[in-house]
C-alpha cells in the first residue's frame, strides 16, 4: 500500500509566505517547487490566500502582502507550540 | 494521606492548567484566523473545551472538602464518590475535547502526495460514540485516535506532543483503575493532576 504524505495547512502556509517574503514576485510553479507541492493543491491555496489578502497577484507573478508579513511573523511565533501540538510544519 | 490537601493541590493545578489551555486556544484560534486554517480554529476549540472543563472540575471537586469535612469518617468507597463528583461532570466534555483534537489534525493534514476526500467523513465517529460506555475508556480510545492521527498524517511526532498524550492517556487509565479498587479514593485528584499539568507540559516545551 503506498503511504500518502501530508503536510499541516499552517506549514504549508509557513512556506509559501516564507518563500515570497525572502524571494520576492514569483510564479506559481516555481513556489510550487519551493512549498514541495503538487501545482494543482498550490493554486487551490494560493486563491484561498489571495482572498484572504495574505499575497496578492502582480506582473511577476504572487508577492506577499503587509497582511501576509503580518501572518508570517505571528507564525513564525507559533511555530514551535503547533509543533507542540503535532502539526507539522 | 489526608483528602482535603491531596483535592486542594489537584484543585489548585487544574486552575493553572485551565488558565494555560485558555492561553493555547486563544493562540491558536489567532492562527487559525489569519491563515484560515479550520483545522486550527479546531484545534483551538478543543483546548477551549479542555481548559473550561479542567476549571469546571476543579470547581465542582473544591467542594469535596467541605462534603468531606460535614460527614466525618467514612468508608473509602462512599470517599471516592464524594470526590468524584467534579469529574464525573466533566468526563463526558472531556472527551468532546479530544474528538475536536483529533478532527484538527484530520482537517488540517493537506495530501502533499495522492489525494483522499472521503476519509473526511471518519473524523466524527468518535462524537458518536459518547453514550455508550464508561467515558474513561471512550476517553482513552479518542485520545488514541487524536494520536493515530497525528501518526497517521505527519508519520512522526514530537516529544511534546508524546508527553502531552501520554500524561492525558495516563490520567484516564488512572480513573479507569478506580472501577477496579474502589476504595482508593485519591486516584480521583491524581488523575484530576494529571490533566492540569499536561497543558503545562505542552506550553514549556514549547518555548524552552
Amino acid at each position: 500500500m503506498v503511504r500518502r504524505k501530508y503536510r499541516s495547512q499552517a506549514g504549508i502556509v509557513h512556506d509559501i509566505l516564507e518563500v515570497l517574503h525572502e524571494e520576492g514576485a514569483m510564479p506559481a510553479t516555481r513556489i510550487a517547487t519551493y512549498a514541495n507541492l503538487p501545482y494543482d493543491r498550490l493554486k487551490i491555496i494560493l486563491s484561498s490566500l489571495e482572498e484572504s489578502g495574505l499575497i496578492a497577484k502582480e506582473e511577476g507573478g504572487y508577492v506577499i502582502t503587509e497582511k501576509g508579513i503580518e501572518a508570517l511573523t505571528i507564525l513564525r511565533k507559533s511555530r514551535k507550540l503547533l509543533e507542540s501540538l503535532g502539526f507539522k510544519l | 494521606m489526608n483528602p482535603q490537601a491531596l483535592i486542594a493541590v489537584s484543585v489548585l493545578i487544574s486552575f493553572f492548567g485551565s488558565v494555560i489551555s485558555l492561553y493555547i486556544s486563544r493562540s491558536l484560534m489567532r492562527v487559525g484566523r489569519v491563515i484560515g486554517d479550520k483545522g486550527l480554529t479546531l484545534a483551538s476549540i478543543a483546548m477551549a473545551v479542555y481548559g473550561l472543563t479542567l476549571l469546571l472540575e476543579a470547581l465542582v471537586n473544591s467542594f469535596a472538602p467541605a462534603r468531606l469535612a460535614v460527614h466525618g469518617r467514612r468508608p473509602q468507597e462512599l470517599l471516592s464518590v464524594l470526590v468524584n463528583r467534579g469529574t464525573l461532570v466533566a468526563i463526558p466534555l472531556y472527551t468532546l475535547s479530544y474528538a475536536f483534537l483529533a478532527a484538527s489534525h484530520y482537517v488540517s493534514g493537506t495530501a502533499v502526495e495522492g489525494s483522499s476526500r472521503r476519509e473526511r467523513e471518519y473524523a466524527m465517529i468518535p462524537l458518536f460514540i459518547l453514550i455508550f460506555i464508561d467515558y474513561n475508556i471512550i476517553d482513552l480510545i479518542v485520545l488514541a485516535i487524536a494520536a493515530i492521527m497525528v501518526l497517521g498524517r505527519y508519520g512522526s511526532a514530537r516529544l511534546p506532543t508524546v508527553l502531552f498524550y501520554a500524561i492525558l492517556a495516563a490520567s484516564h487509565s488512572l480513573a479507569i483503575g478506580l472501577l477496579i479498587a474502589s476504595s482508593s479514593w485519591w486516584i480521583i485528584p491524581a488523575s484530576t493532576i494529571l490533566r492540569g499539568v499536561a497543558p503545562v507540559a505542552l506550553l514549556f516545551s514549547s518555548y524552552k
